[in-house]
């Protein structure tokens, strides 16, 4: 097999090979936690219905209505090629102009024809070489084609001739943890902040940053810098991800109506403090943006290995402090437990901590309502 | 377990949820790798599994019983995949990009394992200089041993289109990795 010229069956042999990677370990764990929350709604089960399985594959009506739409846009292709070859001085203005070359660039990219964009932006930039935008924006497109080296090269030239052109310095950053100049990427993530300090990318990919040199303090704590800002969406959720994997799960992820929600959990636990009343006041207003029409309710559970009596204290000041800051109370039960055990977090992960909270919201049914009433 | 995916769908659908943590365990790997192979971002990636997996819970009603569970699930992921790329070319939003190598995993030591290793390290890298759809219509062929038919299905095309890419798809893998081998015989 070690022949230049493999035969079929000498390729599909190797291409039968098992080679793939694992997936990380907790991914199924996850995938099942937003299929056991999940509830359908009226739009996705009408969807269902219309797309269940059938037999019947002829449609005339869509047959029809995409013949009618193909034609159109065929229709509409003519017309426009023809009046444009028909103003042969309107192209030779354009060509001159480097803002019209840059929006041509522009827009090519944004219809994945990188390689056409490319001689667009590049005529923009040789005729406007002090222009930001433009080399800026033919770095992106070197990027798109793979041209690491040329895309560096655009953007540390921006960046010369115009210092505080942040998205540069944020692309520059990416360019360098790209190609693993951690030092450098600092650098540049750091210009961002020095400007702009809750830029999301710079904050994320600076804590990424030290994750890849391995200096785990400062991964720690850029991580939480990002957190103290940014509470929902990916990126959250996986700067908790990246912090418990260190073993710090100040942080924990809950699921607060229908979204995830990144909490600050051992502020929560600092009874009477600031911090711990920053966080309530954060959690009422993801409780008030998060729910849906109807009566919910939110369960506290407090775990305290060393103290029933403090697990208790601790849920129930939590209930009352929540109840203030709540706007529309009679829509929302408060539902609170306690114990003096520890909590195991996740089965694959077996994580135990002596001093927790678990929140968890539902919608009530009215059977429950008939109970809480 | 050893029902099939059909039949765990089903059960899933009369209401046993938590059944269907059995597909996501059988299918997580093959979905998480293709989503990689999008990617090149483990960590995008693993959101995208999620995505995938998640949305074919959604849509498990749509879902033929009579067919298999696997291609279907396939097509959904090789759509939001692409999707997913779409979407990245307008926005031009980017975060990093963890490179691993998939070929790691083969071990080392003995010459003839060595040089095995430095072959399925040319197909990968070779695979993936190719068309997504073709790239995938392979891998789904050999890699996770569908037959043409279900190829065919995952991908909405005839069974004949079907082979006339496979055996497309082989001649351009033959014909990159000879350039590559080419090159580096020049240096």
């Amino acid at each position: 097999m070690s022949e230049n010229n493999w035969s079929d069956k000498q390729l599909e042999e190797l291409l039968r090979f098992d080679i793939e990677s694992e997936p990380p370990p907790d991914l199924s764990e996850m995938i099942m936690r937003r299929v056991r929350n999940h509830r359908p709604g009226f739009r996705r089960q009408l969807w269902n219905w219309l797309h269940r399985p059938c037999t019947v594959h002829f449609r005339p009506l869509q047959l029809a209505a995409t013949t009618a739409a193909l034609a159109l846009f065929f229709w509409a292709g003519m017309t426009v090629e023809r009046n444009f070859s028909e103003d042969p001085p309107l192209a030779a203005a354009i060509a001159e102009n480097a803002r019209a070359n840059y929006l041509i660039g522009r827009g090519l990219l944004a219809g994945d024809q990188v390689e056409s964009a490319l001689p667009f932006l590049e005529k923009a930039v040789q005729q406007d070489p002090t222009s930001a935008e433009f080399s800026h924006w033919q770095g992106v497109a070197y990027w798109a084609l793979g041209k690491t080296e040329l895309e560096r090269q655009s953007y540390v030239r921006t960046v010369r001739s115009n210092p505080d052109h942040l998205p540069t310095h944020l692309y520059l950053g990416h360019n360098y943890l790209e190609n693993g100049r951690y030092r450098e990427a600092l650098a540049s993530y750091q210009r961002v902040l020095d400007r702009d300090p809750s830029a999301p990318e710079a904050l994320y990919n600076k804590a990424l940053v030290y994750h890849r040199l391995n200096d785990h303090p400062q991964e720690r704590q850029a991580f939480r810098q990002y957190l103290e800002t940014y509470r929902t969406g990916k990126w959250a959720r996986r700067a908790v991800q990246h912090l418990q994997a260190l073993g710090d799960y100040g942080y924990r992820l809950y699921r607060i109506g229908i979204q995830e929600v990144a909490l600050n959990m051992s502020a929560l636990l600092q009874s009477g403090s600031a911090a711990q009343r920053r966080e309530i006041e954060r959690l009422a207003a993801n409780l008030e943006q998060n729910r849906t029409e109807g009566l919910h309710e939110l369960h506290i559970v407090v775990y305290d290995e060393h103290s029933r009596t403090r697990a208790r204290e601790t849920a129930l000041g939590l209930r009352g402090q929540l109840g203030e800051y709540l706007q529309a109370k009679e829509n929302m039960v408060i539902r609170t437990s306690w114990f003096d055990a520890a909590e195991t977090l996740g089965k694959t992960n077996g994580k135990k901590l002596s001093q927790s909270i678990l929140l968890f919201t539902r919608q009530m049914i009215s059977a429950d309502r008939r109970n809480t009433t | 377990m050893n029902s099939s995916d059909e039949e765990i769908v089903t059960q899933v659908l009369a209401g046993e949820k938590e059944l269907y943590a059995v597909l996501v365990d059988r299918y997580q790997r093959p979905v998480y790798n293709l989503m990689f192979r999008y990617t090149r971002n483990s960590e995008e990636a693993a959101d995208l599994t999620q995505d995938a997996f998640f949305q074919a819970f959604d849509r498990l009603r749509t879902f033929d019983t009579e067919k298999r569970f696997f291609p279907w699930l396939y097509r959904l992921a090789v759509n939001l995949a692409g999707d997913w790329a779409r979407k990245r070319s307008l926005r031009w939003s980017r975060h990093h990009i963890v490179r691993q190598t998939a070929v790691e995993t083969v071990p080392a030591g003995q010459h003839d394992q060595i040089e095995l290793r430095d072959e399925l390290r040319q197909v990968e890298r070779a695979l993936l200089e190719l068309s997504p759809q073709t790239r995938e219509i392979l891998i789904l062929r050999y890699r996770h041993s569908q037959s043409v038919r279900e190829v065919a299905e995952a991908f909405g095309l005839g069974e004949s289109a079907v082979k006339m890419r496979i055996k497309r798809g082989l001649e351009s893998l033959r014909s990159i990795i000879g350039e590559e081998r080419g090159g580096s015989e020049r240096e």
